[in-house]
């Protein structure tokens, strides 16, 4: 505890309810995976570069490192755990359909990227169903991957646009 | 990555805030977007003891065109509402063009046009498009009616002049515009970066990517590639650049330069 007290934060991560006392100092990105046991959500850079720790907070993209979780009190929040929730209902496996894209053409190696991504394109595809190639390049320009390389991110996110088409 | 701590408040009006902000000075922060003040906080950068959040003030995020026809941007209005709205895309192009040069869509989601400017970090773009197109802030105090700070003041002042409500462009200019960059990898901060726009009085000219956007006034005036040059050395001289890379970076200006100055007459014609 430090002179600066506490404040109370309430919100609902991936369908659960969480309230808690905390420093104002603490960001967001720490708030979920700490207190709320919310460990999909990757911290890579800790400076909104890389969009590892991407979230949907109330329907909208946010960096969880970028923001402090007292920001956040009273709003939803949708990690890379509860992906369904944005992207539709999962197989018999668990797996939402951008899950079962990103498997099939080899869109992820160590994963730690992941989760950022899902939750970021999932929104995306929300708002812009049918993109184009360079629409989904734009995209992913605040997501860096380290290992997998962004071909096949992007061929994933087509095939993904492509079987939700009507 | 920890921010020292800090105490928050989050009131629910501008007066409010200017109880909260009283005189400013270093000790108090205004967070709007969060996308460089969170940054700084955790880099330890800076070391509030308050942090005043305005996000939730209603009507802080609007964009509206007013009645003498200037562009009034909230401080909570968004980068990506800014850049997509009808109104700047067809009265003020140019902010939009130099918008989807800055950061990426998520940050541009959440980070804001006036904390943008506040912020004004090296290779800010926005910083030129303020100075090109005449931009005005819109500063309130406490006890004082509200200000309205030029772009060639705000810029230098660093956003310690109390609490900026609003960005304010003036009427459009109806003439060609381009934003060009350099930057060494898209949608990251640029190197240098060269706005234009045409008007009435020919081109305006502002380079992003000092320690501060400058207008570029001698190079208004050249007439040919040659003379753009020696006019921007002229106008460069004594702008104090974060390294010593002052040659290459009059290259790159001249270059810069002289291709928006062509896109925005192609864009006139
Ligand atoms: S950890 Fe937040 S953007 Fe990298
Ligand atoms: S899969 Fe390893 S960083 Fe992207």
């Amino acid at each position: 505890m430090t002179g600066v007290g506490t404040n109370r934060v309430a919100i609902i991560v991936d369908g659960r309810a969480v309230a808690a006392d905390v420093e104002p100092r603490t960001l967001l990105a720490d708030f979920l995976r700490d207190t709320c046991g919310a460990v999909a959500v990757h911290i890579g850079c800790g400076e909104g570069t890389c969009g590892a720790c991407t979230v949907a907070l109330d329907g909208i993209a946010v960096r969880s490192c970028l923001m402090l979780a007292v920001q956040a009190d009273g709003g939803t929040i949708v990690t890379a755990a509860g992906l369904a929730a944005l992207d539709g209902p999962p197989d018999a496996q668990n797996l939402t359909p951008l899950q079962l894209a990103f498997r099939a053409h080899h869109a992820l190696q160590c994963g730690f990227c992941t989760p950022g991504i899902l939750v970021a394109t999932a929104l995306f595809l929300r708002a812009n169903p049918h993109p184009t190639r360079a629409e989904i390049v734009d995209h992913l320009s605040g997501h860096l991957c380290r290992c997998t390389g962004n071909v096949p991110i992007i061929a994933a996110i087509e095939a993904a646009a492509g079987a939700t088409a009507p | 990555m920890k921010p020292a701590p800090f105490a928050y408040e989050r009131p629910s009006d501008v007066a409010g805030v200017l109880a909260l902000l009283g005189d400013g000075g270093p000790q108090k922060a205004i967070l709007a977007g969060g996308q460089s003040l969170v940054l700084a906080l955790a880099r330890r950068a800076r070391t509030p003891e308050l942090v005043i959040d305005i996000n939730r003030i209603a009507g802080l995020d609007a964009i509206t065109v007013d009645g003498e026809g200037c562009l009034v941007i909230g401080a909570t209005a968004r980068l990506e509402e800014v850049r997509v709205h009808p109104a700047v895309r067809s009265g003020w192009p140019l902010i939009a063009e130099a918008l989807g040069l800055v950061a990426n869509p998520v940050v541009r989601r959440r980070g804001t046009l006036v904390g943008n400017l506040s912020n004004n970090g090296p290779g800010c773009e926005m910083a030129a498009v303020a100075l090109v197109l005449d931009a005005e802030f819109v500063v309130e105090r406490l006890g004082s009616d509200p200000s309205r700070v030029p772009s060639a003041i705000f810029l230098t002042l660093g956003g310690t002049v109390g609490f900026v409500t609003a960005v304010r462009f003036p009427p459009p200019s109806p003439g060609g515009f381009a934003f060009v960059e350099l930057s060494r990898r898209p949608q990251h901060v640029c190197t240098l970066g060269a706005a234009v726009q045409l008007g009435p009085a020919g081109p305006v000219i502002a380079l992003a990517g000092f320690a501060t956007a400058i207008r570029c006034t001698a190079a208004e005036h050249a007439s040919t590639p040659e003379a753009l040059r020696a006019a921007l050395a002229a106008d460069l001289a004594g702008a104090g650049s974060a390294d010593t890379l002052d040659e290459y970076r009059h290259d790159v200006a001249a270059v810069l330069v002289g291709d928006a100055l062509a896109v925005a007459r192609s864009r006139a014609a």
